[in-house]
């Protein structure tokens, strides 16, 4: 009896087509990531029903679960404008404040976001993200002060205005789920005061709930 | 598919061939490379983006002269309590207070029913919108979850009119006693 030979098939898969598809996504993925910013405190907004989306050129005012406030300005030029102005205004009482030097300066521009006192900036402005974070974790760092008698934030959003010139600015506060009332009414006012009416809530969009 | 034939086409001349390598790579690390870096992409984006919605608050004003006069009856009084609790209450006085939830059947449903008592009261304006005039209040013990909800409520039921306002004495006192205030 001749041997019924079994062809031996090839094991040997194309793997081209599965590559193409796979730097296809991928190529997708890099193109449309836009990284979480690296933020010092989680916060965790509440969902709502809008639908439009947050643009980049927003000044964003932070609060966090404790009630601290985070101010949180767009681009590295702006910046730079803005701590002119606070330079201006409290570069006399602060004298760290009022010389600081132009790498000082510089590095306060690549801050992601004030989270203390203007009397601290020259301090401050010198540490990482990283460290930031420790002393956040720790709770060293009081956020800016927005009591009526020390009111910081809103000298920021004044030296934002005359920073921001004429051209159009947005402001949008992004409280977290458990903020409390009283501290979001008291940036509200302070926004208020400063004769900025009309402003943004950033929330999460409705559905993704957890 | 695209494997190229390198096997030889048999012994037709009797030229010595150098035999040709396979052009056919294996593909199979590189595969295992692009989707390592697609998870890890796919799992650092956040694909849930950040709306904004638009809040307009009234110009504060020095003097309270230009106080627009504002009929009670299109008043509805939302106060927003601790625990995610409601109070409502119609009108200027607090009175009767009731408590409610963030539900669909809770302040979604008296506002509607609002609506239409002012509707069957006042008729529409003339761009079809009800007229009611919804004032918010956020006790000191509510989040700021509730102040969305209760602004995403307004935008569901399509109140146009609305203001965000300080708890008063009258209706603190009606809170602490469970929705009536004592009787001075």
């Amino acid at each position: 009896m001749p041997k019924i030979k079994v062809p031996r098939k090839n094991t040997h898969m194309d793997m081209t087509a599965m590559c193409d598809v796979g730097f296809l996504l991928l190529t997708f993925f890099i193109l449309t990531a836009k990284f979480r910013p690296n933020e010092l405190v989680e916060i965790v907004t509440p969902a709502s029903r809008a639908t439009e989306t947050v643009k980049d050129d927003l000044v964003t005012i932070s609060v966090d679960k404790i009630g601290n406030v985070y101010y949180v300005a767009s681009s590295p030029r702006r910046k730079a404008d803005i701590l002119e102005k606070m330079i201006e205004k409290y570069g006399t009482k602060y004298t760290m404040l009022g010389s600081l030097n132009a790498k000082q300066k510089a590095q306060f521009t690549q801050l992601e976001q004030i989270a203390f006192p203007a009397q601290a900036i020259p301090q401050m402005v010198g540490l990482k993200q990283n460290q930031l974070k420790d002393m956040q974790s720790r709770g060293q760092l009081t956020g800016v002060p927005k009591d009526t008698t020390n009111n910081e934030l809103g000298d920021w959003i004044m030296a934002t205005r005359f920073a921001y010139g004429d051209d159009k600015i947005t402001f949008a506060i992004k409280g977290d789920k458990t903020s409390n009332i009283v501290a979001i009414k008291r940036v509200i006012d302070v926004l208020r005061e400063k004769d900025v009416n009309s402003f943004k809530l950033v929330t999460a969009l409705e559905g993704n709930k957890d | 598919m695209a494997q190229i034939d390198t096997s030889s086409g048999g012994d037709k001349g009797k030229k010595v061939r150098s035999k040709k390598a396979s052009t056919n790579v294996d593909m199979t690390p590189m595969v295992d490379l692009a989707f390592l870096l697609i998870s890890f992409f796919m799992l650092t984006t956040s694909l849930s983006k950040p709306v904004a919605m638009n809040l307009s608050m009234p110009i504060k004003e020095k003097n309270d002269e230009k106080k627009a006069e504002i009929p009670e009856s299109k008043v509805l009084n939302i106060i927003c309590d601790k625990d995610n609790n409601i109070w409502y209450y119609p009108g200027f006085v607090a009175a009767g207070l009731k408590t409610t939830n963030y539900s669909p059947d809770g302040i979604r449903k008296i506002i509607l029913d609002k609506q239409k008592e002012v509707d069957a009261k006042w008729g529409k304006d003339s761009k079809g919108f009800s007229q009611i005039i919804c004032l918010i209040k956020l006790t000191e013990d509510a989040n700021y979850n509730n102040m969305v909800d209760v602004l995403d409520e307004m935008d569901i039921t399509g109140t146009k009119i609305y203001a965000i306002q300080d708890v008063n004495k009258l209706e603190t006192e009606a809170i602490a006693n469970g929705g009536n205030a004592k009787v001075q």
